[in-house]
Order: C-alpha cells, then structure tokens, then sequence
C-alpha cells in the first residue's frame, strides 16, 4: 500500500495531472495513478499486434512522455474521463512513436517513473487472457474496469487493516461478489470468532463498504457525479 | 472461462480472480440494495411464541401462521383494545445491524403512513430484545398464492383481483412507497372479497433477504425472482414501474395458472378470455418501463373498461353484440343470423372495432355503416352494386362523390354510363356542369349539348349555337350569348356551380368526419395521466356530434332533390325546343 494514498483518495484525475512538476507529492500521485492503469494499456498494446517488448517499451515511454509534460498536447485532461484519455493518448503516442524515437527517449523516460512494471508477470497474465475475436478496445475497457475494482479492493483492503483487523478483510473477501461456492459461513465465523449472524452482517457492511469505495475511485476518473454513473454502467458492460 | 453463478456474467480465467466484476460493478451502481444473496447461515430460528411473549406483553400471541423470506407471521390480540392483530417478526441477524434497525425504525413510519383500503395497515412497530417486529390489522382470508394452486380464480374475478392492486400501488406510488416485491404471496383475499396487498417497503428494508422459505441450493431468491422486474436484475434504478411489471406477472399467472417466461404465449392462447386483455397484460410486462403502462391507473381505468363490457354477450336471436360504452360514443354493430353465400344478409357497423382499434367495415348483401360494402351499400363511403353514399363507387351509384359503371347521381358524378350531378362526367351528363357525350346542364360541354351555355358539335336552340373554335376572349362568348338566353344561363351556371362545392364539401366532410367514436378512442389511448386527462387539441370541423352524420346525409339528399328540380326544367325546355344542328 502507498502511503499518501489517501491524501489523495479523492482529489480529481485532472488536478492530480495538473499539480505541479516539481512537486514531490503531487508526483507520487500521477505515478500511483499510472500503476494502477498500466495493464489495460499494456493489453491493449499486445492485442494491437505489438510483441512483448514494444508493448513494454511503449507503455513506460507513453508514461515518462505523458508525466515529463506540463500541458498535454494529445488531449485535454479537464475534459472528460481519465479511461478515453488515457486510450486517446496512448494510441496516439503509439501511431507517432517510431523505434528510433522509443528508444531514445526510454532513458530519460525510466528516471522520472518508477512504476513497479514486471514484465513477466505481466506478459503472464497477458497470456491468461482469452485469445478470441475481443478487440483491443474493449480488452482495454475490460481490463481497465477489472483495474478499477482492484484498485476498490486495495482501499478496501487498507482500510481493514487500519481499523486493525486486517485478518477480517482476507476472511470476509471470499463472501465479496464469490463466483464459485464461498467456503462455509460456520467455518469463517469460528475462524473470526463471531456467531453466523454477526458474519452475515459484517459481509453485508463489506459489500455496501465497497459500493462506497468504488464510487470514490471512479469518481476521480470522471468529471461529474452524472458521469460517475455513466461510467459505471459502461465499465459494467465492459466486463459482461 | 466459466460463468458468475449469480449473475451468469462471463468470468475470463483468470485464476486470481476469485470474484465476479459484473456483481461487484453492480454494488457501486447501488450500494444500497445490492440484490447478491448473503451466504445461507443455516435455518431462520424461528422465536417460539413463550419467547415472543415476554418481550411484548401488550400482546397476547396465539399462533404461528407463517413464516417466509422476510421472517415470521403470528396471529396475536391487542389485550388493550381487544383486536385481532398481525405480528411479523423480522428475522433476528437484522437486528443485530444498528444500521439496519435505523432503516427499519424509518421505513416502518412511512409504511404507517399508508392508509388505504387495499393495503394491510400498520398499527405499530419496533425492536424489542433482538427482535424487528411489526404489528399489522389481522386480514381474515388467504393469500393469492392460496388461491392460484387451487385454481378458484376465473377470469372475471382475476380482473377484479388485479383492479384492487391496482387502487393499492397507484396509492403507494403516488406516497413514494415501491412495494418492489409483488408477488402472490404478498396479496391477501380477504373474506369480504376485499383484497389487500402486504409487505409494502419490506424488499427493501430486507435487501439481502436472508433466509426465503423458497431458497435454492444455489441461494438465490428464486420464488420472488420470477416476479421481479428486468430492471431489478440489471443495474438500473428501480422506481414505482418495477411493481407494474410484478403486477403484469401476477396478472399473467392469475390468468393462465402460469408465469410468463422467455416467448410466453398469449394469455388468451391459454387460457379462454377476452383476446383485448392480452393488449393490457403486454404492456405490463414490457421490459423497459418507458414502455410500461406508466400508473397503475392506467392499468385498472384500462380493465374497468374491459369490464364494463361484455364482448360476447351474444344475443342468441341474431348474434347481437352491443357495446354499450360505443353505442353511447357513436358506435354500434349488428349482423342478421340470416347468411347469403356466407355472408350475412344485413350488417350495421359503425364506430371504432375495440379488438383491432381500426374503424368497423360493414360488410353484407346489405351493408349500412360508416364504410359499407355489400350488393347494396349505404355509407359514409359505399362500395357495392347500388351504392348510396357520402362517397359511392359501384355500378349504380348515389352520393356526394359517386363513381358509377352505369348511373351515378351524385355532388359530383362519375360515371361511364349516365351521370346525373351537380358536376356531371359521362356518356350521358346532365348537370350543374356536365360534361360528356351528350351533355345536358347549366354549362354542357359535349358532343351534343344542350343547356344555358352549351359548347358543342351540336347544341340545343335554348343553348348557345357555337361551333367549337379557339377561345379569343371571354368576350367572344359574351358575343355569342343572345340577350334572352342570358338570363336562362346564368342561371344554369349559378345553379351547376353552386351545386358542385356543395356536394364536393358535403362528400368529404363525410369521409373525413371524425366521430365521437374515434375521439373517445383516442383519449382511450392517451399514454400517461398528464396527457390522458388534458384536453386534446381538435379542431372544431372534427368536434361534431354523431348527429351530424344524419346532417351531413340530409343535405346530401337536398342537394340531389336540388338536382333532381334542375333535370325536370331541363327536360322541360328540352320539349318546347328540338334538338338541331348548329347553322353556321
């Protein structure tokens, strides 16, 4: 868990972007921003017909290219959601970036960012996903809602272990949103020393919690309360 | 890849991914009525009535009645004011929720408010050691769920069932309370014949309906899932509408004894009812509420007019059927029992056909209506071998606008053969206007023509001798007319012209008069309140009476006595004065 996370928990993509270069926090912030939605642009890149490497070359050179600048040419980031700004830009920045160009700016570009890319773990997962007709657009509008409910969970997750029962939340995620049978409600309830009942409630808390949680998070991406529900909806049919 | 046994979204295998995104996407869409069931915690204890007693000494409990997904039914009695009580007591987990029992406390007010003959009054309730309990008026009767397994409910009374539910939703709804959990269970026939509707708001106190008496293995909320509404399965926001879907499955069930699931038949396919209940019953179960009936009032003004009528009160004399409500706005229809070749020998129809929406055609050997078609047809519009109409086509015809193969007599006639009219066209034209082979009238145009202005090879002394040359100017012709024939002329110029707009009008009026009939309809069919109930822009030509129908006929008859007059004076002249060629 990032520690200035929550400083920045609910402050704006854009003014996050918009925060000064030199400031130190405000940098954290657009990395931390950055690492969360890495891998949909990651995806995408590799289902666009990139190999492994390009696909890594270019998300870290559209990263250190995208926080080295001040104003963003590609796109206006006070308008409109963080998702198709990101995929605008990235895509741009793959049409115009020639090898040439990628891999002369990589050195510059790995001194700003530290962002915790793994390659292969990356290419890992890429190669969970299922080959099939899914264009690259819509890997990326999946995998970034599947980013933006991980990024829920880790708040979730950190708020647990605030609160001092940080045992409770690896309990109690099972029950979340299972898509298999969930382990046995006496067995967790023995295991958390509370009755069937008080577990049935501390779920139930659990979920409205990260109907809460999630909001916020989509909530940065986005620019009004109206869009919050759009994008929901949108992300929500990305991942049927 | 396997599927969310929830929500049956696609899970792309991914082997961290222990969770289902549809679902949890869908807890940020609502975090407050999240529809996931909690993992069953074994049986719903049910307190024993000694426990229930020492708790709430005011009451005085006699029995467990029932119990299902929202907790558990007694019969008990107010020991103060001596009444027969409901107790419902809220399965005991809940309580254990402070934030739970903030919501009861405030949705258990609201539902207090609700007073309505058609819903179970709340007299009180609270928590009392661990215990959501509720106390509600003690309705002698059963439930409808009761009702529909032992079939006792036929199609009359299922209208009146869903009529009253109707009264009890368009009540709650208009409060803000949304039942969002209408199902036969929640529906109580009382005795009395009454019914009331139970359990208002509770679907949404209880989101996460813990232990329902109907739970799968699987743990979903099956038995009330066949009556919840699409919108209540996606993400979208539930409003009143998602109950006029619930009643549209009701409704269906009560009819066929089945619920409506993927192609459903018709209702009337299945069971043997008026085929026009199938139109309200559709409309309740549209899957977007946009398309819904918008208020339950809708659906009961809608049945009440169904019912106010006997479609097949067949008359068994002369297979009669009378609907009262459109006898009254206009509309009427009656078939002979006496058939000719199949079809019947007299028919009468007018108005709007309730069963289709479209303007009754009267058909028959002779067949009177607003359109008719028969061997004689008498109409707004006539089709037939004798035609007698606004507007007439056939072989012989009488009308405003008569078409005719052999005589047409009409405002303006058309005819092959002889046409007789203020505007005649035909082989023989004698008119206001007449125009054809021979042509006798105010102004005849023809081969022989003979009139106050007759142009022609050959022409009538009472006419004008002009031979057929270009026209210089009007004053040519004025040239032409003698001084005595002027008078005689103008008057047939007069007359013929007159005559032509006032048929013309008289045979469109009648084909484009909008009855009282059509106007009703519309209303009928007004798509929500607001627009329903607002008067609707008509203009004033089309805001007549039925009446003027038979107005609209006399004058039509007028105009052709007027005819009529013309040709005798015609004929008259024509004998004082042979027909001559032209002397040029």
């Amino acid at each position: 868990m990032n520690s200035d996370r929550p400083s920045f928990a609910t402050t704006h993509w854009s003014k996050v972007w918009q925060a000064s270069k030199d400031d130190s926090s405000g940098r954290n912030a657009r990395q931390q921003l950055c690492q969360q939605y890495w891998y949909p642009l990651y995806a995408f890149l590799r289902r666009s017909g990139h190999d492994p490497h390009a696909s890594e070359d270019l998300v870290q050179g559209f990263f250190a290219d995208l926080l080295a600048r001040e104003g963003l040419q590609h796109a206006d980031p006070r308008r409109g959601r963080f998702r198709s700004f990101l995929l605008t830009a990235c895509r741009n920045y793959a049409a115009n970036q020639s090898r040439a160009q990628r891999t002369a700016r990589r050195g510059g570009g790995r001194q700003l960012l530290s962002i915790d890319f793994d390659p292969e773990r990356a290419e890992q997962r890429y190669g969970r996903e299922p080959i099939d007709e899914e264009t690259p657009e819509r890997l990326f509008q999946r995998q970034w809602a599947l980013a933006v409910i991980d990024t829920a969970l880790d708040r979730l997750a950190s708020e647990y272990a605030n609160a001092g029962n940080p045992q409770w939340f690896a309990a109690l995620r099972p029950f979340l949103a299972p898509c298999d049978e969930p382990p046995s409600t006496e067995t967790v309830a023995r295991q958390l020393q509370m009755t069937p009942g008080a577990l049935r409630v501390a779920i139930h808390r659990l979920r409205r919690r990260f109907g809460e949680a999630l909001r916020e998070e989509v909530r940065r991406t986005v620019e009004s309360d109206e869009e919050l529900e759009e994008e929901l909806r949108a992300l929500l049919a990305a991942v049927r | 890849m396997h599927r969310c046994r929830q929500c049956q979204a696609l899970i792309y295998g991914n082997a961290e991914q222990t969770y289902c995104p549809a679902c949890l996407l869908r807890m940020g869409l609502e975090p407050e009525t999240a529809t996931l069931p909690l993992p069953s915690g074994g049986k719903f204890r049910v307190p024993p009535i000694a426990e229930l007693q020492t708790h709430l000494p005011a009451l005085e409990f006699h029995e467990l009645v029932g119990q299902g997904g929202m907790g558990a039914v007694y019969r008990a009695r107010q020991r103060e004011l001596e009444r027969p009580v409901a107790v419902k007591v809220l399965p005991e987990d809940l309580s254990a929720d402070p934030q739970f029992v903030e919501r009861f406390r405030r949705e258990a007010r609201a539902l207090a408010r609700l007073d309505h003959p058609n819903i179970v009054k709340i007299f009180e309730a609270g928590v009392a050691d661990g215990w959501c309990y509720i106390v509600m008026e003690w309705i002698e009767g059963v439930t409808l769920r009761h009702a529909i397994t032992v079939r006792s409910v036929d199609a009359a009374t299922a209208l009146q069932i869903v009529s009253q539910i109707c009264a009890a939703l368009q009540y709650a709804h208009q409060q803000g309370v949304v039942h969002r959990d209408i199902k036969p269970e929640n529906i109580i026939l009382c005795t009395s014949g009454q019914v009331k509707v139970t359990d208002f708001g509770l679907a949404k106190l209880v989101d996460l309906d813990p232990q329902d008496a109907s739970l799968t293995a699987t743990g979903v909320r099956m038995g009330t899932m066949r009556y919840m509404a699409p919108e209540q399965f996606d993400a979208r926001t539930i409003d009143h509408r998602a109950d006029i879907y619930s009643l549209g499955v009701v409704f269906y069930e009560l009819l066929t004894g089945q619920v409506p699931m993927g192609h459903f038949a018709l209702p009337s396919s299945t069971a043997s009812i008026d085929p026009r209940i199938d139109r309200v019953v559709l409309r309740t179960l549209e899957r977007e509420p946009d398309r819904r009936y918008q208020w339950a009032c809708e659906v009961q003004s809608d049945l009440s007019d169904l019912s106010r009528v006997a479609p097949y009160a067949t008359d068994p004399g002369s297979q009669r059927f009378v609907d009262p409500r459109y006898m009254a706005r206009g509309g009427y229809a009656w078939r002979s029992r006496a058939h000719l070749w199949g079809v019947p020998l007299v028919c009468i129809a007018t108005g709007i056909d309730p069963s289709t929406g479209k303007k009754r055609v009267a058909k028959g050997i002779i067949a009177i209506g607003d359109v008719a078609v028969g061997l004689i047809a008498l109409g707004g519009v006539a089709n037939g071998l004798l035609a007698v109409g606004g507007v007439s086509f056939g072989a012989v015809t009488l009308g405003g606008v008569a078409f005719g193969m052999l005589f047409a007599l009409g405002g303006a006639a058309i005819g092959t053969g002889l046409s007789v009219g203020g505007g005649a066209l035909g082989t023989l034209a004698l008119g206001g206007a007449a125009i054809g082979l021979i042509a006798v009238g105010g102004g005849a145009v023809g081969y022989a023509a003979a009139g106050g202005s007759a142009v022609g090879r050959f022409t009538h002394a009472w006419g004008v001798g002009w031979t057929p040359q270009p026209l210089d100017s009007i004053a040519q012709i004025a040239q032409q007319l003698t001084r005595g024939d002027l008078n005689l002329s103008l008057a047939g110029y007069v007359g013929g012209c007159l005559l032509i707009p006032l048929l013309l009008v008289a045979g469109c009026a009648i084909l484009a008069h909008r009855s009282e009939a059509d106007r009703a309809e519309r209303w009928h069919r007004g798509a929500t309140p607001s627009t329903r109930f607002a008067p609707q822009a008509v203009p004033p030509w089309k805001q007549s009476a039925p009446g003027t129908h038979m107005g609209l006929g006399c004058l039509t008859a007028l105009a052709l006595l007027l005819v009529m007059l013309f040709l005798v004076l015609v004929i008259y002249y024509l004998r004082s004065a042979p027909l001559a060629p032209i002397t040029m």
